[in-house]
């Protein structure tokens, strides 16, 4: 399942029980955003006890879109019980620099950077 | 973000309204009219224009252009960072930072800026490794007053992060605008931030200027 996000796509990997996000992600605002926040919402619990969101390909992200990853993983945290690992790439800048504020908002998930 | 040459350039050249003693200090000038005032914000003009830039790109738009296709917004981004980041080593990094900083940027400005008789000015500037990032745009009072206030916030915060965090919370629970752009930007990235807040005879102008290391990627 995929969902087309303006130049960027989310698909739900079933094999690597992940959520992939690939191409430039950059919506113009929160409400353009709802698509994705409600992708997640519908497909984050798919696996029962555990998620990947896996970066790696995304080369983009803009701050409405960091946001809305924000929210989900606060909602995450809230609920409990999910096992939560987060891939990026230190070759991507966003990744580099970004993706350790995930951790820092619930420091219960797993940072992967390769 | 060491190596920005401050100390070589600037003390005969300060702009009246440079203030670079103190970076959160705000100077307001009153003119003519009570409504009209001009506000310096932060590392504002820490390296004044009327300096020979080696590198030097101006450009205009309109924000309708912008905002009637969204994706141009990321286009110029990837644009100005290949445009400054492909010479150097590391440039996938370096691009990827570049078009990332440039991006909030004219998205705010173009977001913000009033729907008739806008223009966005961008002007680019290489001063041997910093890149100097200025755009200006026209906005409506209400986003002027609560602008100034926030980059004001910002850049007074001793603890940018604790801010960043209690903002994310707060958007849980109301999740509007994401009003973080600058914020991240600040937090994430060695740059330095300077803003002027002008406004005359009804007319409000925002000038945001960045400056960042082409080193430090």
């Amino acid at each position: 399942m995929t969902l087309k996000a303006g130049d960027a796509e989310v698909t739900l990997d079933e094999n690597s029980s992940s959520i992939k996000f690939s191409g430039s992600m950059r919506l113009a605002n929160m409400k353009e955003y709802e698509q994705v926040a409600d992708f997640l919402k519908e497909h984050g619990n798919t696996f029962d006890d555990s998620l990947v969101l896996d970066f790696e390909n995304l080369q983009f992200l803009n701050s409405s879109g960091i946001t809305t990853i924000s929210l989900f993983i606060l909602n995450c945290k809230k609920n409990g019980g999910l096992e939560l690992t987060v891939k990026g790439s230190n070759e991507v800048s966003w990744q580099q620099k970004s993706l350790s504020n995930f951790k820092k908002l619930w420091p219960n998930i797993k940072l992967e950077m390769n | 973000m060491s190596t920005l040459p401050q100390e070589k350039i600037l003390p005969t050249m300060r702009h009246p309204l440079e203030n670079n003693d103190n970076p959160t200090e705000m100077v307001t000038q009153q003119t003519q009219k009570s409504m009209n005032e001009e506000v310096v914000i932060g590392d504002f003009n820490i390296i004044h224009e009327s300096i020979p830039a080696e590198g030097n790109v101006f450009i205009r738009l309109k924000p309708i252009d912008m905002i009637s296709y969204w994706k141009r917004c990321g286009m110029l981004a990837d644009f100005v960072a290949a445009f400054y980041g492909n010479t150097r080593e590391k440039s996938q990094v370096l691009e990827n930072s570049i078009s990332t900083i440039f991006n909030e940027l004219i998205e705010n400005a173009t977001k913000y800026s009033v729907k008739r008789g806008g223009e966005v000015k961008i002007h680019l500037m290489l001063y041997d490794s910093i890149l100097k990032i200025e755009i200006e745009n026209i906005t409506t009072i209400n986003h002027y007053e609560g602008y100034k206030k926030h980059v004001k916030n910002l850049l007074e915060c001793e603890d940018l992060e604790g801010l960043y965090y209690q903002t994310l919370a707060e958007k849980s629970d109301s999740p509007e605008g994401s009003g973080i752009g600058i914020m991240l930007l600040l937090k994430d990235y060695p740059i330095k931030i300077g803003a002027r807040f002008h406004s005359e005879d009804g007319t409000h102008r925002v000038k945001i200027q960045v400056y960042y290391s082409l080193e430090s990627a």
